[in-house]
């Protein structure tokens, strides 16, 4: 895999990932309210 | 022609999109409230595309390149931490909480918490806060059409097609307007950045360069620099020159800027706010992953890293050499879209804060809306004419980011206390003034001793003064239950009553 390949892919997941996260917390603490 | 062209492309885009999105909306503002809320009625996609290119300007483009020359690709940190993490704690919390604050400026919110004339001072401060960034930005777009144009028009006059364009940007619609711009430009934003990275790979392995992408890493390797072809290098000049002060700055600044709050107006409900979470992450991060990838390969090419400003000429550079005139053309629109569009939004942020704070709160709060539009529209001229001089003159962009960010980081860790907290009008105060002088003791007489990505960066003594003023005031002092539970209940209250 060429580096700049490796640098995208680890950017996106890491990302997404943390937005993810949030996302989740925010589910959980507002238990029922809509998306 | 072929030089000139991709400057051509640019300005015939930038023109079009502007004039057809000023006809196509002309009719649907019809107060001041309209130009500077855009009617609030607007669905997730416009709401996502105002807010995600408000905070990514040069910070997320030419900066990041720049510093890439001495930091490698670790720099897009930048990038991890705004999408990553700003983001979502904007949409998800802040974003709301000023919503429910039921204003229309972050100053004017300030003031319902902690009394009018907190509310005062902020709306002082932050118009020329938010022009001192703007200055930053109009330079780096001044640069995009001068490097990318090929040197064919005068920088001198590239800066006074950066603020005409600006102007354009905003002033026949306002905040609608920069909601439409922004979904287009969003699109050219992605779309021109990739595309020139995939031009640039294919001319990597052509007849002209060979190699391909591994020629650029062994370049590095070879220069004993092969962690600049890695994100993970976590030197102490990314850790404390870019990811701590990109983690305070969108954090702390970015979440009090009107920039960034204006287009929470524009939203139907909390849940179009919400929605688009993950698109507006992806964006944000994402998009400063092109430039920085375009310089790393334009610092391997001796015609490139032998001139004077390297690290700032690199991504003009490589794209001239690497790609045809067109897309040249289409990488200017990209690079033109993130900053034109944050220009564009700082200079109505500032222009609405002065005529709401100042001129209809203060002055004339009978203000007819006709009037407050009128107003408006001559401030986003008055604006931009005061950014102009300095941008003549300014040669460094990211001190000048940190120095003007770095005055909103009392203002929001005294928001922060008082939502989730307590609620102290003194200790409000005396952390804002505390901060305040700490930025300013740090800015004229910062200690020499100290690594120099501290020791230049007034962000740090700023955070540390607003958390021990902020958190020890407060502590001793007594106070209202946090704001936020207010805010619950009056939305209790209105629920219960529909």
């Amino acid at each position: 895999m060429v580096w700049p390949l490796k640098i995208f892919l680890f950017q996106l997941c890491v990302t997404m990932g943390l937005a993810a996260i949030f996302y989740i917390i925010w589910r959980v603490t507002h238990p029922g309210k809509k998306w | 022609m072929s030089k000139a062209l991709p400057l051509v492309i640019a300005i015939a885009y930038f023109l079009v999109l502007s004039v057809g999105v000023s006809f196509f909306l002309r009719k649907k503002i019809k107060s001041g409230s309209d130009f500077v809320t855009g009617s609030g009625k607007l669905p997730w996609p416009l709401i996502v595309a105002a807010f995600v290119l408000a905070p990514l300007g040069s910070g997320h483009t030419l900066s990041l390149w720049e510093a890439s020359a001495g930091m490698g690709a670790s720099v897009l940190w930048w990038g991890i931490v705004g999408g990553g993490i700003f983001v979502p704690l904007f949409l998800l919390w802040f974003g709301p909480w000023f919503r429910r604050l039921n204003v229309k400026t972050f100053p004017e919110g300030m003031g319902k918490i902690f009394g009018e004339r907190i509310g005062w001072l902020i709306a002082a401060v932050f118009p020329a806060q938010l022009i001192g960034i703007c200055i930053a930005e109009v330079t780096a777009t001044a640069t995009a059409f001068y490097a990318l144009g090929g040197g064919e028009v005068a920088l001198k006059n590239c800066i006074f097609l950066a603020v005409g364009f600006t102007i354009i940007y905003i002033v026949a619609a306002g905040l609608m307007q920069v909601a439409w711009m922004n979904l287009f430009n969003a699109i050219m934003l992605v779309l021109g950045s990739f595309v020139a990275v995939l031009f640039t790979g294919s001319w990597l392995s052509g007849p002209e360069h060979q190699g391909g992408w591994q020629s650029v890493a062994n370049f590095y390797a070879e220069a004993g620099t092969a962690w600049k072809t890695s994100i993970t290098n976590f030197s102490p000049d990314v850790v404390f020159g870019i990811i701590f002060p990109c983690l305070i700055l969108l954090v702390f600044m970015c979440s009090a800027s009107q920039a960034q709050c204006q287009p929470m107006l524009l939203a139907k409900s909390d849940s179009d706010v919400r929605r688009g979470v993950f698109w507006a992450a992806f964006i944000n991060s994402m998009v400063a992953y092109p430039w920085v990838i375009l310089a790393l390969v334009g610092m391997t090419i001796p015609a490139i890293y032998s001139l004077t400003d390297a690290a700032k000429l690199s991504v003009p550079q490589v794209a001239i050499m690497a790609l045809p005139p067109w897309m040249v053309g289409l990488l200017m629109i990209a690079l033109l879209s993130a900053t034109l569009s944050t220009t564009s939004g700082l200079i109505l942020a500032s222009s609405h804060i002065i005529v709401n704070d100042i001129f209809k709160n203060v002055v004339n709060p009978k203000m007819s809306e006709k009037t407050f539009l009128i107003l408006t529209r001559i401030m986003i001229l008055v604006c931009a004419v005061l950014v102009i001089i300095p941008a003549l003159k300014l040669s460094l962009m990211l001190p000048i980011f940190f120095w003007t960010f770095s005055f909103a980081i009392p203002v929001f860790g005294v928001y922060l206390i008082g939502m989730l907290w307590k609620v102290n009008r003194i200790a409000a105060w005396t952390t804002i003034l505390a901060g305040y002088a700490a930025n300013f003791l740090w800015t004229f007489s910062h200690p020499t001793w100290l690594p120099e990505a501290i020791s230049n960066n007034v962000v740090y003594p700023t955070l540390i003064a607003t958390v021990l003023f902020g958190v020890v005031m407060n502590l001793i002092l007594p106070g209202a239950p946090p704001y936020i539970r207010k805010l619950k209940a009056e939305a209790q209250e209105m629920e219960a009553g529909a």
